[in-house]
């Protein structure tokens, strides 16, 4: 069969052609380092490159995700341990501080002193943000989430701060004539009855316990609880006791205990046995006047000032309702416009956890802790309240009232059944670990699919320049080939 | 016998070896012409009576495997067609960009999503929500411009068919003359290769452009046909016409009813008939046929493609399920649904688009999906309107100029209409549409629920927790999906775009509700969750999945199936291209050989012809050599 000397010419011009297209190709993978500079190049592993990077790009925004939030909580859990550190010391203070005013200010202790300044400090980590982000604020990331401690403390001139809240409250609580909103009467001569006042304030009667002979005791009965001690005609003796218990406005208990006796004066806490049961009666209610009155100034004046920061750091704030505290009976919502808030940030939903963070596929934590979270406050209530409390030297019932003040503060500060800020603390922390561990098995599943894509996309370098010899070397063979055919003609015989 | 009969014969010789080597130096000069066929010369005795006189010369032939030659350009129009195809497809591939810078639409999707995941995570940050609207902004151009780029080169492909139908024609014309020119030549005896080359080449031409069958006549007239068998040249060649349509977009399309038909078509005239060669389905193969088929098959899918992606998208984060509520009345139990959003006079803020119920009767479970629709030509809707493969559809035209009762009544009387009897649909009270079952009867009522999408400026308090994020067109019209002519998915991804409400103030990212806290993290992540973790079902008619089991993944995961699907078309095309041309190149190889002009045989022909020659010469000069020796006799 013949050869036509253009099929030849042409065969030729092809493949070298071909070879020629082949070798800038491996020449663009050699200088790019990539396989392929199409899809459709990489063939089959086409949906291969494209998942696994999506898969990429999707990992590395979890772990952007991961650390900003990781950022936030180790913000929030130094802020926190911080707080929580400042609360013990509060109530180590409260359970060991000794009624000595100090000398600079003459109307409070060097631990209030120190209290106030934990509050202080207090409140500005609440107030510390990421990015500008404020972190104990829930949702509203944009407003300080707590108000500054002087406008907390002391309001301003149309805002009532927790001092007034305080003030009338304890006005409300103690009454006008100090009896803590109970009175004595004699319905006979030789009975003596205690009555509470109308409404939530004072003492509230709660029981009775009597082992005073000849006299009956009855109640407390009614609505307002009253109770009676009707003397008879065989008298108490020395050393019998009648023991009232009363409600406190913070849910504390206390008791009045009046002993009998002989003595005349009779003391305090005691009444002296009278010729008959009339003067014994008067006796009695004089002693319970007194008794009451003191108990009053002491610790109805502590309890009032816990219940008022309660109801300070309430939400809505509450606020003794009625012009005049001394005769209000119950309590109202403090509004925006006359009662500071002492918490600025978002309410809504349940305190804490308040952010949804995607960190996986399908993987969501919530994270957050708030300044209205229950533990926070107690600290924080706890520091204000003990840190506005005044005293003056020359108030006998001054000591009583401070102990009794610092007591509640440490048994609020133990959590007792309530969620600690360790707690939240440690609720934190495990977040944080967990965290941690995600983003490790993120990035060791980048690395893996960053191979994978590696081993789909980058050409071979060996691969590459071993292809490329060898098409060289068969370029310059075909070259050469060329050459000899050209040659070999008839033509240049003849 | 004589010496001057044997100087004529030896002259005869002479001439005739003269004659091989003008055929030699014609062979030789044209050793390198493409389409040359090599020629033979054709010899015989001359005769006188019974007695050989010499050497006649017959017409020059050419050796040509006619079998050879059809099977060539078969293959060689399959060769142009593929080689167009994979060109186009290609292209598309190409726009995706490469593979490691991840560029592509689906790469786009992807960052969108880690977009959205940082706001989601930090809502409060205003450069966040700038970077999400920049993402969402570049996915959408991205879609333009893939679209635009789809229809462009449907756009190339009209014009490419307007030039090959040119080329056609002016290919018949030559034909057609050739043809005469060889019967003519042919008659008068004389040598008609080169016409053949000539027309050769020309047919070959014509099959690269639209695949053509010959039969050959005995006049050396050869007929050309479509492979479909329209006859194209004769003894004249037919015309061919093309209406190109110089714009098209999304909603251009062939159709065989000229009046629905928005694209240019072929047209085949002969005397006073007409034929539609592309509705005859006439071409099959070439480069017109390549064209044909991208512009109103290929093309047009990868179109459908993009915009269901981008439909998906708009409606994924835009679109909520209101659940309807139980009720009961007398002794049967079922749901009531407002479809306020769905009729006149609605201020809900969003439109309604579906309204899905499902029951229970003797006969099974029956989802069923109401569609309303504001073209009363689109009915009866076919079940394929909805992606959901399990639903009976029911089209309800909703008159837009109508009242909301009147309206109201159309729904309540078309879902009747396909309901059984035992389940009572009512329209109690104002916009409410009731479905209860007669309480007798074992049919119950499942559940029901509309689908509804926030309207563009709904940026908060809506009917669920949607948003729009992604509009129709520079109007920043509501997406919705609303079936018409064309729907409104038609070239969506054209013309989707970032709602400028939102662009201009990015807060609505955030701001889902009044008195929402702009670190609320709520929307985002709804939106995020809607994105990448919510699985929604395609279209089959985009050519991912099927219509019993279409595709149905999250939206980056179409958007990489979209792109892989094209990038495989592309890979396929371009191994049939290789293959195809390896086929066609060793046919085309072995055809020049066997006809093509071999420089060296040509060479020893010479030396045979000039040995021939001076042999004759050596005859005619030995006989006057006789002659004078003859005459010298005499002196």
């Amino acid at each position: 069969m013949q050869i036509s000397s253009l099929s030849q010419s042409t065969a030729m011009k092809n493949s070298i052609a071909n070879i020629q297209s082949q070798l800038a190709d491996l020449q663009r993978q050699l200088t790019t380092g990539h396989k392929a500079d199409t899809y459709a190049k990489l063939g089959s592993a086409t949906s291969l490159v494209l998942s696994l990077n999506n898969q990429v790009t999707q990992s590395n925004s979890y772990i952007d995700t991961i650390n900003t939030v990781q950022l936030r909580i180790q913000t929030s859990a130094d802020a926190l341990t911080s707080i929580n550190s400042m609360a013990s010391s509060i109530k180590t203070g409260s359970l060991t501080s000794s009624f000595n005013l100090s000398a600079g200010t003459g109307t409070q202790t060097s631990f209030q002193t120190t209290a106030g300044a934990y509050l202080d400090q207090m409140v500005s980590l609440l107030n510390q943000s990421v990015a500008d982000r404020y972190l104990f604020g829930g949702k509203d990331t944009q407003t300080t989430p707590v108000v500054s401690t002087d406008l907390m403390l002391n309001g301003d001139t149309t805002h009532a701060g927790l001092k007034t809240v305080i003030d009338e409250r304890a006005k409300a609580d103690l009454g006008a004539n100090g009896m803590g909103r109970l009175s004595t009467s004699s319905p006979t001569a030789d009975s003596v009855s205690l009555t509470e006042d109308t409404g939530v304030f004072g003492f509230k009667l709660s029981s009775v316990s009597s082992n005073l002979s000849g006299a009956t005791v009855t109640g407390p009965t009614g609505s307002p609880a009253s109770l009676n001690v009707q003397f008879g005609s065989t008298l108490p003796t020395e050393g019998q006791s009648i023991s009232v218990d009363m409600k406190l406005p913070d849910g504390t208990t206390t008791t009045v205990k009046l002993t009998a006796t002989t003595n005349s004066p009779a003391g305090a806490g005691r009444f002296t046995i009278g010729a008959d049961a009339t003067t014994t009666a008067a006796n009695f209610q004089s002693a319970l006047t007194t008794s009451i009155k003191t108990e009053a100034a002491s610790t109805l004046k502590a309890a009032s000032a816990v219940q008022a920061g309660n109801d300070f750091f309430g939400n809505p704030p509450q606020r003794v309702s009625g012009s005049d505290p001394y005769t209000a009976t119950s309590l109202q919502n403090g509004t925006a416009a006359d009662t500071v808030f002492w918490y600025q940030g978002d309410t809504s939903g349940t305190a804490g956890d308040n952010f949804v963070a995607t960190v996986g596929d399908g993987q969501q934590i919530a994270y957050g802790a708030r300044a209205d979270q229950s533990a926070i406050v107690t600290a924080l209530k706890a520091a204000a309240v003990i840190s506005v409390a005044q005293y003056s030297a020359t108030d006998t019932n001054a000591a009583a009232s401070y102990s009794a003040l610092t007591q509640r503060t440490a048994t609020a500060l133990n959590y007792k059944g309530t969620q600690s800020i360790e707690g939240i603390v440690t609720k934190l922390g495990l977040q944080s670990s967990n965290l941690d561990s995600t983003k490790t098995s993120l990035q060791t599943q980048i690395s893996t699919s960053q191979s994978l894509l590696g081993d789909n996309l980058n050409a071979n370098d060996y691969e590459v320049s071993t292809k490329l010899t060898t098409l060289m070397t068969q370029l310059q063979a075909s070259y050469q080939i060329t050459s000899s055919l050209s040659k070999l003609s008839l033509v240049s015989y003849m | 016998m004589s010496l001057s009969s044997a100087i004529s014969t030896a002259l005869s010789g002479l001439n005739a070896s003269q004659a091989g080597l003008d055929l030699v130096s014609r062979n030789i000069a044209n050793a390198n012409t493409a389409g040359y066929t090599r020629k033979v010369q054709q010899t015989t005795t001359q005769m006188a009576g019974s007695q050989g006189i010499g050497v006649s010369q017959l017409a020059d032939t050419r050796l040509v495997n006619r079998h050879l030659l059809q099977q060539m350009r078969t293959e060689s129009a399959s060769t142009s067609f593929l080689s167009v195809y994979n060109n186009f497809l290609s292209q598309i591939d190409s726009s995706f960009g490469t593979p490691d810078s991840d560029s592509s639409i689906s790469g786009a999707v992807s960052t969108f999503a880690t977009k959205m995941q940082a706001v989601a995570t930090t809502p409060d940050d205003d450069a966040a929500r700038q970077a999400l609207i920049n993402s969402a902004s570049t996915l959408a151009s991205k879609l333009n411009s893939a679209s635009t780029q789809v229809q462009n080169l449907r756009k190339q492909a009209e014009q490419s068919i307007a030039d090959g139908v040119t080329q056609a024609n002016s290919l018949m014309q030559s034909i057609a003359k050739l043809n005469t020119q060889i019967a003519q030549t042919k008659a008068s005896g004389q040598s008609t290769g080169d016409l053949e080359d000539q027309r050769d080449a020309a047919i070959n031409s014509l099959s690269n452009l639209m695949g053509v069958k010959t039969v050959e006549r005995d006049d050396g007239t050869v007929a050309v046909f479509t492979t479909g068998g329209q006859l194209l040249v004769d003894n004249a060649a037919a015309q061919l016409s093309f209406d190109q349509h110089a714009n098209l977009d999304a909603g251009s399309a062939y159709s065989t009813d000229p009046t629905k038909r928005s694209v240019g078509t072929i047209t085949l005239s002969q005397g006073t008939t007409s034929v539609d060669l592309i509705a005859s389905g006439a071409i099959q193969s070439g480069s017109i046929a390549a064209y044909i088929k991208l512009r109103d098959t290929d093309l047009p899918q990868a179109q459908n493609q993009l915009d269901e992606l981008a439909s998906q998208l708009a409606l994924s984060l835009s679109s909520d399920t209101v659940s309807g509520t139980a009720v009961s009345s007398g002794g049967g139990a079922g749901f009531e649904l407002d479809l306020s959003a769905f009729v006149s006079g609605n201020t809900t803020g969003a439109t309604g688009t579906q309204v899905n119920f499902s029951y229970t009767d003797g006969t099974g479970t029956h989802n069923v999906s109401v569609v309303p629709v504001s073209d009363p030509s689109l009915l009866p809707l076919p079940n394929s309107a909805t992606t959901n493969a399990n639903d009976t559809v029911v089209g309800v035209y909703i008159d837009p100029n109508a009242s909301a009762s009147a309206q109201m009544a159309s729904i309540v009387s078309a879902l009747q209409a396909v309901l059984p009897p035992s389940l009572v649909v009512s329209n109690p009270s104002g916009n409410v549409l009731s479905i209860v079952d007669d309480g007798t009867s074992s049919a119950t009522v499942n559940s029901a629920s509309t689908n509804v999408v926030e309207n563009a400026d709904t940026l908060k308090d809506g009917l669920g927790s949607g948003l729009s994020l992604f509009v129709d067109g520079n109007g920043q019209k509501t997406y919705t999906g609303a079936l018409g002519t064309p729907s409104q998915i038609t070239g969506f991804a054209g013309r989707i775009q970032v709602n400028a409400a939102i662009a201009n103030d990015t807060t609505s990212l955030v701001l889902y509700q009044t008195g929402a806290d702009i670190g609320d993290d709520t929307r985002p992540n709804e939106l995020l969750g809607r994105l990448t973790d919510t699985s929604r079902v395609y279209s089959s008619s985009t050519g991912i999945g099927s219509a019993a089991t279409p595709y149905s993944g999250s939206i980056d995961a179409f958007a990489r199936r979209v792109v892989s699907y094209q990038s495989s078309q592309a890979t396929s095309a371009n191994t049939d291209y290789t293959a195809q041309k390896a086929t066609s190149d060793t046919l085309q190889s072995k055809f020049d050989s066997e006809t093509g002009v071999s420089v060296d045989q040509e060479m020893s022909n010479l030396i045979v012809l000039q040995n021939a020659y001076a042999a004759n010469a050596r005859v005619i000069s030995t006989i006057q050599e006789l002659f004078q020796t003859l005459l010298s006799i005499g002196r």
